[in-house]
Order: C-alpha cells, then structure tokens, then sequence
C-alpha cells in the first residue's frame, strides 16, 4: 500500500462506513422500480394519493376505514450508480497541505463508503478531458482499482472540467455524482449543473482550497505566474489588495452555492488541511 | 506671465531620470500559484472602485514628475503681472518720526507699513529699481534705483523709526529732486498723516487708527526773584478724539513731588502749576501715568540752572546802558573797569570791551567788543554813517521781527573773517560779526551803542540777555531741554581739552578736538544728555534733556483719514506690481509630496 492510501487511511474509512451513509435521497422514490431482481419492498410509510399516482399502490383496507385515498410508500433497496469526477488540472497540485492530496482521499473515502453500501462506482479523473476512468467497480474487493488509478494520476492538464465532464455520458439513469476540485476551471458552472441534474444525478460538489488560496501569505511586489497557463501578473501586496481578494474569494464561494442551491446539489467547501474524516462526514452525512 | 529666473527650468532634466528610474525598476520576483482566477477578480474589483486606477501603476511616478515641474517652476521664479503696472522705478518714503512707534497698528505703526512695504517689494516685477527715503527730522535717501530686492528688503529691514519729528517739507523737496532726475517714478509713501503732496502721483498710505495720545508738550520752571521757591509748568495734550481724565506726576531729582489728575478735551491742552519746589532741585522731570499708544511722548525732562555765578569784565569809560543791561542778569558778578589798564586783566569768563581792546586778546573767557579799535584780529571794509542796520539770520535774533532793524549815526565795516558769521549788516557791508578764534569766541558790534538808537529798542536786553547767556559756559544750561531733532548750540568753555556728549542710552562721543565744536544735531534719543568737558585739572558735567518732539510731530500727524483708507490700500499696493507664484507653488508642492506620501504609505499604487 502507498503512501497516499496507506493502512491507518483504510482503517479511518472502514469506520466511517459503520457511521456514515451517502445514498439516495428517498423522497421521490415511487414512480420507479428497482433494477434489482429478488430484493424485498420494505414498508416505510403512508400519503395521501395524489392525482398522478399509480392507483395500483392505493392501500383499499384504509380507504374501507377511512373514506380517504392513501398509497403505500416503500422503502426501495437497490444499487445505486455512483460518479466521482475529480480534479487533475495543474491548480489541483498546489498548496501546502496538497490539494491534490486531499482530493484524492477524499474520492477514495467516498468510493469506499458507496463500495460498502453496495452501489456501483465510477471513477473520473478529469482536466481538460477525460483523463482516466474506471468504470461500474462493485464491491470492496475492488477498491484496489480505484487506489491503483488515484495512486497514478498525473497533475498537468489546464481547467475545462465543466466542459471535459459534459463531455461524459452517464448511461446509469439516476444516480449520485460527486465533483471534487478547486473550481478554478474556464466555462459555466452552471452548464455543468443543469448537464448532472439532466442526468437525474444527486450533486454534491467539494470544493477544496488551500489554506494558501483561503488567507494568502504574500509580501510585497511579486510576479504572480498561473501552474497552468504560466500567465503572469505584478502585484504589489497591500492590505486594500489583500481585502479585495478576500471579496473575490467570498464572491467567488458565494456564487457557487448560489448556483449549487438553485439546482439543488450539495455544496461543501474544504480548505486541504482539514482532516479526511471530517470532510467525509460533513459529505456524508448531509 | 514672466519669468525670472529661467535657468530654474534646467531641474526639469530630472524627468527623464525619473522616468528611466521607473523603467529599470527591478522585476518583481516570480511566485507560483494554482490559478490566477481569484487575482484577477480582486484587480477588477479595486478598478471598479477607484476608476482613477487605471493610472495605478504610474501614480507614484506621474506625483512625482508632477513635484519636479513644480520644483522647476519655483525656481524659475514666475510672476504674474498685473494689467496695471508698468516696472520701472518705485520710490518708498518711510517716515521714520517718533508717531509712528504708536502702537495703536499692531505691532506699531511703522512696523505694519514696514511690512507692507517688503510685501510690495516682494510683489513688484523683477527688474524694478527702487529708491528708499527715511523721512524724520532730517531726511536721507537710503537707495537710489537699486534693482536688487533682496538689498532693498534688507535695508528696509534696517530702518528704526527715530525719536524726532517728521519734516514733511524737507522731505518732499528731496522727493521732489528724485522726480525731477525721472518723471516716471512713482511714490510710495508710508505715514500716518496726510499726503504732503496732493494731487501729484504719490500714493500715500496712512498707519492711523487715531488711537489715544497724550503728550507733555511744555515743561519750563521760573524763579521767583527774592523767593526760595521754583515754580514749574506743564502744558499737558489730548490728541485723542474725546476728553480724557490723565493721571500726571512730577518728579524732583528723581524723587515723587506731586501728582495731579486733570481732563483735557479732544484736542486741547491743559496747564498745570506746579509750586513749592525747593531751590536746590537740579532736575525735574514730568510723567503722564495714563497708558496711550505712544509712551514716549509722556514724559519730559528740564535742567534747572546752577546757581553759579559767572564773573563779568566790562571795560568801558561809561557806557550806561551796558552797566545797566548787565546789572539785571541774574548769576553775573560785574566787574567795571576803565579802559586805561585792561591789558593785564585776567581770570574772567567774559570780556567786554567798550571803544578798547588790549593789544593781546585773554584766552581764558569769551570777549564782546563794541566799536573796537584797529588790531591784528581783523580788518576793517571802511566806514557808513546814518546808516540802517538789519540783523542777519542768526540764533541770537530768533523770534525777532524780521524786518526789525535799527538806526545808527556811525558804523564800522568790516571784511568778514574766515571764522566768522555775519551778525548784522547795513546796505554796504558787515558791521557785526560773531566766531571762534582757536577756542575764544569773539562777537564784535562795529558801532558804539550811543550813537544808535538800539538801547531803545524794546529787544535790546532779549538779545544782550541772548548773547551773555549764549557766551558764558553755564549757559548751556539755558538748553535745559530741547526737543529731538533739534540742533543745539553747545557753549564749550575755552579751557575744555575734550569734548563728550553722553547719550542717554550711554554711548560716547566725542565732539571736540577738533575746536569750535560744530553745532550738536544729533539728538535723536529722548532722556537726558550730559556734556562732560574736560578741563586742564577737572571734568565739568553739564546735563540736558532731549524731549519728544510732541506738538510738532502731532501736529504734521496728524491729519490723518484713519483706518478707512487701509481697506483699499492693500488692493493699491498689490496692483501695483503683480502677483509672485512662488509662494502658492510651495503650497501645491507640499501637497504633492504629502499625497505621494499617502499613497505610498497606503500602498494604493500597484
């Protein structure tokens, strides 16, 4: 075993798995069967039937006490397809500690997790295109796959995630996705929500900074050269610039939960040195 | 708008330094970040802000290129003229007279036009030629058409007013005489009266804001005959605008007499007797303890007259009216005698020859002849008879109707000698005449007084009291006081080696060797002056008081138009030169710099 996903790492989320549960929302279950052949239909609860609702699921023994229309709610137990996308543009490669590192626990935490709850994960690696992908793992026995790929990502392509992920086609039907970077990518955030949720996706978006790019330790005049396109920009550090990028950062924070909340994704933002069991249960346990 | 010094424009070399200063600026160094997504949005959000930031990153350099224009146009010196001046030349009359030590101009009157003065030096275009007059007792010409300010400032800076009168005539004879050189001159004249010269080009600016003054204009003391007593008078002055109650004390050899309150009304004077002062008294000095704005004209002095008696000779074989004039002058001891043995006389402290002389004149006493004999002091111009005689312009005659003059049957001419001054004359030549021979003083009367009708005269014992006072050495305490300014006529005993003259601030001066002294004029200080002679084996000490000129400069005073004048004379001073940026540049510059400092301190340049 690597550093990167060493034994103590492994030990951490098999507990978290006891204690965590990252799975479909369950609320609009009733109009869809499961894919699973064989699994039971566990009673979860009652509503009033609603017009639109299939009449073969009226319970008539509580209609006979009550006059009313209800439907039976189940519980569906199946498995649910899981995405990750995560980051490898060259931005993702920076700050101490490394983003990269971070995001790269993270994804193998929530792989794991979903692995132990049963469901079926992809794994994507993304910069400016598809990078690596390791598709449909089922079980833990598997897991290794995923390591094996994460272990062996190479950081170097520039941000168009938004784009490089449209690009991908979820064959899955509804599902979870998990986009974890740093979302200083070129293109429409917004694009990329409406793509997942055209997909039926259930997003939860991790947005991981360093403390670096949180609370910037800069000194007076430097040259300030972007990892990925080498473009630079002067800059005389003094407290007015240093206020202003704390606007852009809130802005920048701002406008992403915006979008997340108006289409309904999970937004978490992370600064990489937070350890990898609090970002999976803050994840997780949403 | 011109400039003065446009070899100033050479700093503005400096901006191109500045400017490849700026271009070889050292690089900033390199740091590596994941993206420069937030940056760029943190640069956009300060622009939006501050729109002026597009110039951000020059700012610091465009302060300071600005500051070096500045500096350039400082040291080029621009002026701006105004439409109504013309250059040329200026010429400034400060009266320098004791009215203007008033204080009621803060902080006196002549240090307000003073100031106005260097202002409009300081404004005037470059180039101007300036002439300065200091106009008090005796006016002067300070500069003539001098072009450089900064001498021009300085000497005004030097000038101190005077404790003496103004002499607004003498004054405007020499400016007179400037215009005449060049017609184009303007005045400018500082005072605090009137223009003395209305109607011509001179623009006179009036420091006087009729603040109160009082004055002693008059202090004398009398000696009643067979008395013990002194009885003194001061003639106290209001030359404010309304009555005032004054507080005026005398003192006797410094020591408090007496002290009396009186009202004088606006304008007027008021006497006051003093009596029943002790004979010994020596000195007595008067003070008004009101406050005003001038204090020096609140005290006066006066020395009264020893009681030394002076030992007179008169030779003659019987001439009445000489007996008789002389018997009556208080502090002589007449000594009659014939004419027959006079060669041998000696130890007198004045000679009188009646019709004789001796062959070898005393040198221990000043001599008075009356209708000498030939000898070798002078020579005679021949003989008139029935003849007119008129007095000449002399201090003896002061007062005295001019035209007054009287009849004599005989009179002696004479050629006037080097040393002498003409004392009366008739249609044909001198036939009286006063001067020093080495230290004798001789006054010689070519007539004999019974063939003439002046014992009659009603002014014969005024100008033989005149002359004996004028001869004796202890009638320089006849000038028990005089006023600032004024010339005095020390009378300097023969035997006296060395002439001083203390000043009341304690200066000495010595006034003779060389011998006759010259007419004393330099009492410009008020207080009290002391002539110390210095005699073969003692030092005689005689004191006198200088006094402010009170009546007389109040009186040039002091018309004045007041302080409704001053509104627009700052308006006239200025249009008459122009305007000097140099100041207001300072200020921009100041400026600049403070706000390069702000916006380096604040780091708003990037």
């Amino acid at each position: 075993m690597s550093r990167l996903f060493d034994s103590e790492f492994l030990k951490k989320i098999q507990q978290l798995t006891l204690n965590t549960r990252f799975s479909l929302d369950g609320a609009s279950v009733g109009n869809r069967k499961s894919r699973s052949k064989g699994s039971s239909v566990e009673f979860s609860d009652y509503r009033e039937y609603a017009p639109g609702d299939d009449f073969r699921r009226i319970d008539w023994n509580a209609y006979g006490r009550f006059e009313k229309l209800f439907i039976k709610l189940f519980m569906e137990e199946r498995e649910a397809p899981v995405t990750i996308f995560l980051d490898v543009s060259k931005s993702m490669d920076w700050g101490e500690p490394n983003k990269s590192i971070a995001s790269r626990r993270l994804a193998a935490a929530l792989a794991y997790i979903s692995l132990a709850n049963f469901d079926k994960v992809s794994m994507v690696c993304v910069d400016d295109s598809i990078q690596k992908i390791c598709r449909d793992i089922r079980g833990k026995n598997f897991f290794y796959r995923i390591t094996d790929m994460l272990e062996n990502v190479h950081y170097s392509g520039k941000s168009y995630i938004y784009q490089a992920i449209e690009s991908f086609r979820i064959f899955s039907g509804r599902g979870i996705t998990a986009v974890i970077s740093d979302l200083f990518s070129k293109g429409d955030f917004r694009n990329l929500l409406k793509h997942l949720k055209y997909y039926k996706q259930e997003v939860y978006i991790c947005h991981i900074l360093s403390p670096q790019e949180i609370q910037p330790a800069l000194n007076e005049s430097v040259r300030l050269v972007d990892s990925e396109t080498e473009e630079v920009l002067d800059i005389t550090v003094t407290p007015s610039l240093l206020n202003s990028y704390n606007r852009a950062l809130i802005n920048f924070k701002n406008r992403i939960e915006h979008e997340c909340n108006k289409w309904g994704a999970h937004y978490f933002n992370f600064s990489s040195e937070l350890a990898i069991e609090e970002m999976v249960k803050e994840v997780a346990e949403y | 708008m011109i400039f003065h010094y446009p070899l100033g424009f050479l700093a503005l070399l400096a901006v191109p330094i500045i400017i490849l200063l700026y271009l070889l600026k050292q690089k900033h160094e390199n740091y590596i970040i994941s993206s420069l997504h937030l940056w760029q949005n943190a640069l956009q959000d300060m622009e939006a802000n501050a729109p002026w930031q597009k110039l951000r990153k020059n700012l610091l350099m465009f302060l300071q290129i600005f500051a070096v224009v500045l500096l350039a146009l400082i040291l080029s010196e621009p002026f701006i003229r105004s439409g109504k001046s013309n250059g040329g030349e200026i010429m400034l009359v400060m009266d320098c007279s004791l009215s203007m030590q008033s204080t009621d101009m803060k902080p006196s009157r002549f240090e307000a036009a003073k100031r106005d003065a260097l202002e409009l030096i300081e404004s005037s275009q470059p180039g101007t030629k300036f002439s300065l007059i200091a106009s008090g007792s005796t006016p002067y010409i300070v500069l003539h058409n001098v072009d450089d300010k900064k001498r021009v400032m300085q000497e005004l800076n030097a000038l101190i007013p005077s404790d003496t009168a103004e002499d607004p005539e003498g004054t405007v004879e020499l400016v007179n005489s400037l215009i005449r050189e060049n017609s184009e001159i303007q005045v400018k004249w500082f005072g605090d009266g009137a223009n003395p010269m209305p109607g011509s080009r001179t623009e006179y600016y009036s420091y006087n804001r009729n603040g109160n003054n009082f004055a002693i204009t008059l202090l004398s003391h009398r000696k009643l005959q067979n008395s013990r007593e002194i009885t003194a008078l001061s003639r106290i002055a209001n030359f404010s605008q309304q009555s005032a109650e004054l507080d005026v004390s005398l003192y006797a050899d410094g020591n408090f007499f007496d002290a009396r309150r009186i009202t004088v009304d606006a304008g007027e004077s008021e006497n006051i007797y003093w009596t029943g002062i002790p004979e010994t008294v020596s000195k007595l000095e008067c003070r008004i303890d009101t406050k005003d704005i001038l204090e020096k004209d609140n005290y006066a002095g006066i020395i009264i007259s020893s009681n030394k008696v002076s030992k007179v000779l008169l030779a003659t074989e019987k001439n009445i009216f000489l007996e008789k004039v002389l018997s009556l002058m208080p502090n002589i001891e007449l000594f009659r005698t014939g004419i027959d043995d006079i060669n041998e006389l000696k130890g007198y402290d004045l000679y009188i020859y009646d019709s004789s002389m001796p062959e070898e004149l005393p040198e221990d006493g000043h001599i008075i002849l009356f209708n000498p004999p030939g000898n070798k002091y002078f020579s005679s111009a021949g003989k008139s008879e029935y003849t007119n005689i008129q007095f000449s312009k002399h201090s003896l005659f002061n007062n005295l109707d001019s035209d007054s003059s009287f009849s004599a049957l005989k009179a002696d001419l004479y050629q006037l000698p080097v040393w002498a001054n003409p004392l009366m004359e008739n249609d044909s030549g001198v036939t009286a005449f006063e001067g020093y021979l080495d230290k004798i003083r001789i006054m010689v009367f070519g007539f004999d007084l019974h063939e003439t009708n002046l014992p009659v005269k009603p002014y014969f014992p005024v100008i033989m009291t005149r002359i004996v006072q004028e001869l004796l050495p202890e009638s320089s305490n006849s000038i028990s006081a005089v006023n600032a300014g004024d010339q005095i006529e020390l009378s300097i005993d023969p035997e006296a080696e060395k002439v001083y003259v203390v000043f009341p601030d304690g200066n000495r001066k010595l006034i003779a060797p060389p011998f006759p002294a010259a007419a004393f004029n330099e009492t410009t200080q008020i207080g009290i002056y002391t002539l110390e002679q210095e005699l073969e084996n003692s030092t005689l000490r005689q004191q006198f008081f200088v006094n402010a000129p009170s009546e007389k400069e109040n009186a040039t005073a002091k018309t004045a138009k007041g302080i409704e004048q001053n509104g627009e004379m700052e308006q006239n001073l200025r249009s008459s030169g122009g305007w000097s940026l140099k100041t207001v540049l300072l200020w921009l510059l100041l400026l600049i710099l403070l706000i390069e400092w702000w916006v380096y301190a604040n780091g708003i340049a990037i």
